[in-house]
């Protein structure tokens, strides 16, 4: 439905007219007096490009909905993450105004590490991402072959691990999967190489323990350095002594308008202003790549 | 300027350093621990306690003997208990889960108006209903959690906070509002006669170091000088503890706030701050 990226782009953009498109119309009867912006069942009944198309759907609807979007000619198009989902590996990556919402990107901590960490210092990186998100079997999509831990969770720390420190020429050496709940992976594991860098991913959506969802990252760097960080706090240390700690508080961001953590509004911010950090075709491709071969393995 | 406990301990809340939040839930086991940690915060001299609707959270108010003096501060809803029903059942699975859980007397006071106008505002007691226990005495503060007050000012639904503000008076409770966007709020609240009235607080964080203030420390504390009809009360005024606490409870003394919320799991630091504030 996009309501996070609607309310934040209803408050920071002044007098924005805006348009829905709800297929389900159950959830449109449900909402559309709700929301101040036209309501519309078929997308064709959009003749003009559009300053901004948002898809937030399912991911097994992105590509259509994309390909309608720059038939159109809309302006700017951004595609919730995961782009289709990890059997979407075709798409032309030449497009300029394509944008995939991977938001973590816009954590103040993960902004740190991209600009005070080069990809040629590391060596390895362990990775995890967990969560109690599915409680019993899901219904609908979420069962399928879309969904799983993998492409909804899992999609975000491979992307991370691809934007700081690089996943190209990847080869998927170990995956061990367990479905719990789900009919799909609920706990993933797996081992790459990537360029001479070994890449350990954790994954689990199952987790009663977590409340919120946590990601977290080790990065063992050349030179007896290493790195540990998470959402909120970073750490470097130098053969095992810590040197230097930095916390999302000695990073403190301005936002306008806040609505679910400082990422989602910046990754906002930033696609109707710069566009700098936004993952971008080429890049949603290769996470989906890694994920098919981690599944397919 | 009344001092409330916080809860974030309680449920492993640390938004400045997730390890430190896991070590904190650690430390409650269970609702006993909880209310032996509450009562011994509240003879060292706090006003009152706040606490979420979650599971924890409503057996222990379910069950728990309230003094005469004692301020309880709820706040709705558990975000997490609904964002699991959609994430695992959809949008439409979330209504049908409200409707099966309330009497035929409140469903038929809220489906007509919702029918007529199709405004989801006429919901909230449905919602609101499931979440507040039985046992919580009239006279306490009711608070919409800052997940939904904000995803409200970013629809820009005013009615939805005044159905809110309504309903919770007409239970005979004092309405609440947390926020992450305290100024556009408050312009809110400024055009709403529903809203402006002296029983309505708003929960909004305020610190030193400007963590997690928005939009700035700066246009928080310019709207803190202003006099207003509601009251106000800061939160994470320890920036989540990566604040000094010295400087902190200085500058927060400074401020023209109705109430502070704050929480450790150490009774000490409870004592000390609270002793701080006091002299």
């Amino acid at each position: 439905m996009g309501l996070t990226h609607y309310s934040i782009l209803n408050q920071i953009i002044p007098e924005a007219e805006f348009t829905f498109v709800e297929t389900n119309s159950k959830l449109s009867f449900l909402l559309k007096n709700n929301i101040n912006a036209k309501f519309i069942s078929d997308p064709s009944l959009i003749n003009s490009p559009q300053d901004f198309t948002l898809v937030t759907t399912p991911p097994f609807v992105h590509k259509s909905i994309l390909i309608d979007s720059i038939k159109r000619e809309d302006k700017n198009i951004f595609v919730e993450k995961p782009f289709g989902g990890h059997r979407n590996n075709n798409f032309d990556s030449n497009y300029d105004h394509i944008f995939i919402g991977y938001v973590l990107r816009f954590n103040p901590i993960v902004s740190w590490i991209k600009n005070n960490i080069k990809k040629n210092e590391v060596k390895e990186v362990n990775a995890s991402y967990r969560s109690n998100t599915i409680e019993q079997k899901p219904t609908g999509w979420r069962n399928g072959n879309y969904s799983g831990v993998l492409n909804e969770m899992g999609s975000h720390i491979i992307d991370l691990s691809n934007y700081l420190f690089g996943l190209k020429n990847f080869k998927v050496e170990k995956s061990d999967i367990k479905s719990v709940f789900s009919d799909v992976d609920d706990v993933v594991y797996s081992k790459i190489i990537a360029d001479n860098k070994i890449f350990n991913f954790n994954l689990n959506w199952v987790d009663s323990t977590i409340r919120k969802p946590v990601f977290d990252f080790e990065v063992i760097l050349k030179k007896n350095k290493k790195i540990v960080f998470d959402q909120q706090k970073m750490e470097i240390f130098k053969s095992n002594k810590l040197i230097e700690k930095k916390y999302t508080v000695d990073l403190i961001k301005e936002i306008p308008y806040y609505l679910r953590g400082v990422d989602f509004t910046s990754q906002m911010l930033d696609l109707i202003n710069h566009k700098s950090n936004l993952c971008r075709v080429g890049d949603a491709l290769l996470v989906n790549n890694v994920m098919y071969k981690i599944l397919e393995k | 300027m009344k001092i409330i406990l916080g809860d974030n301990q309680f449920f492993g809340i640390n938004h400045y350093d997730l390890k430190k939040g896991n070590k904190s839930k650690k430390i409650f086991g269970n609702t006993e621990d909880i209310k032996k940690f509450i009562k011994d915060s509240l003879e060292i001299g706090l006003d009152g306690f706040m606490i979420n609707s979650n599971k924890i959270g409503y057996e222990l108010i379910s069950g728990y003997n309230q003094k005469n003096n004692e301020e309880i501060h709820y706040s709705v809803p558990y975000p997490h208990k609904y964002a699991s029903i959609v994430n695992e059942s959809g949008m439409l699975y979330l209504l049908k889960y409200f409707i099966q859980r309330t009497s035929i007397f409140v469903i038929l006071k809220c489906i007509f108006p919702y029918i007529f106008t199709r405004n989801l505002k006429y919901l909230i007691p449905l919602a609101v209903n499931l979440e507040i226990p039985k046992n919580l005495k009239r006279g306490s503060a009711v608070y919409l959690q800052n997940i939904i007050t904000d995803l409200v000012l970013g629809l820009k639904k005013v009615d939805f906070l005044e159905e809110f503000v309504k309903y919770v008076r007409s239970k005979g409770y004092k309405p609440g509002l947390i926020t992450l966007n305290p100024i556009l709020l408050d312009k809110v609240i400024e055009k709403s006669e529903i809203l402006n009235e002296k029983d309505l607080i708003i929960c909004f964080n305020i610190n030193i170091s400007g963590f997690n203030v928005f939009p700035n420390k700066t246009d928080v504390i310019n709207f803190l000088s202003k006099n207003k009809n509601y009251k106000r009360m800061g939160m994470s005024i320890f920036s989540s503890g990566g604040g000094n606490i010295a400087d902190s409870i200085s500058f927060i003394k400074k401020l023209e706030l109705d109430y502070i919320v704050f929480g450790s799991s150490k009774l000490k630091n409870i004592r000390s701050n609270y002793n701080s504030f006091k002299t």
